[in-house]
């Protein structure tokens, strides 16, 4: 790895487009596809992106006003006309944009996310226990769901952490 | 939980994994693959119950050596991969989440120490999960 693949930068807070909401960042957990970026495992798609895709944070309404607590997570949106997004898998979209790919990502103080993207999470959590739900939890999630795993069945799980000397 | 990290290994079992180690101790019905090393594709079939499931999760993985069709695909074992989430995925889980909160080792950095997290992400060394504190 690069031995300091990011830099600290400051810009200005940016601005909510159409359909899109700001978000205050919290806290924004790491995860192995930043790392991938990072090392250049995944190409880069975007010039200077913020990385980051586990970022809890609140919603700064157009006003200025709390819009509460949100999670904006690795899928930043979907074209919902394709083939896959008419069949419920919007994970398959040709046109699929990501967090801190295809876009600023929560390494940052503020965010820009689409509404319909984020999601409402819980106020009574430390913003840092939730932040990695955002990733590790949900893509854990669907693969459990798409390791059939068997009612009382043996689940094994490979890998939390690699060692490279 | 099967890792090689000793740090990891502790972490699992600590959260709750039956057993933890270098290969699993019986058969398993189900696998699911987070390293990202193509190495382990071969070793984590060969292991798995007739009828098995191996699920790939990460974005990215090394090359997959050859596969011997007899030793890790016959008898009906099916290899998958994950391809990020659906938001009806995020929805599910997070509704499961907040009904019943998991244990989540968290290790945190500040902001500017992003470059020191991802390091030690590089060479495992962080027993959880890395999560920058911002604001
Ligand atoms: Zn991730
Ligand atoms: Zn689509």
């Amino acid at each position: 790895m690069r031995s300091r693949p990011l830099a600290l930068v400051e810009r200005p807070v940016p601005v909510a487009g159409p359909g899109e909401v700001l978000v205050r960042v919290e806290a924004c957990g790491v995860c192995r596809t930043d790392l991938h970026l990072a090392e250049g495992d995944l190409r880069s798609r975007r010039p200077l992106t913020a990385p980051g895709h586990q970022a809890v944070g609140r919603v700064v309404r157009p006003g200025g006003g709390d819009g509460g607590r949100v999670g904006v997570a690795w899928l930043r949106s979907t074209c919902g006309r394709c083939r896959q997004c008419a069949r419920g898998l919007e994970n398959l979209c040709p046109e699929s944009a990501y967090t801190g790919w295809d876009a600023d990502g929560g390494f940052a103080e503020y965010l820009t996310a689409p509404a319909a993207y984020v999601y409402p999470l819980p106020e009574d959590a430390p913003a840092e226990t939730l932040a990695p739900l955002l990733c590790a939890g949900i893509v854990g999630y669907r693969a459990l769901l798409r390791c059939d795993l068997p009612e009382g069945g043996r689940l094994g799980v490979y890998g939390f952490a690699r060692r490279r000397t | 939980m099967v890792t090689r990290s000793p740090a990891a290994r502790a972490l699992a079992l600590e959260l709750g994994a039956a057993s933890a180690g270098d290969r699993p101790p019986e058969p398993l019905d189900s696998a699911i693959l987070f390293a990202p090393s193509g190495d382990l594709v071969p070793v984590a079939l060969e292991a798995l119950e007739r009828g098995g499931t191996l699920a790939v999760a990460g974005i990215h993985l090394t090359d997959v050596p050859p596969l011997d069709y007899e030793r890790h695909l016959f008898q009906e074992r099916t290899l998958r991969s994950v391809t990020a989430n659906t938001r009806a995925d995020g929805r599910a889980y997070l509704a499961l989440a907040a009904e019943r909160p998991p244990v989540v080792k968290t290790v945190p950095y500040a902001f500017e120490e992003a470059d020191r997290a991802l390091a030690d992400l590089a060479t495992g060394q962080v027993s959880g999960a890395a999560v920058l504190r911002i604001g």
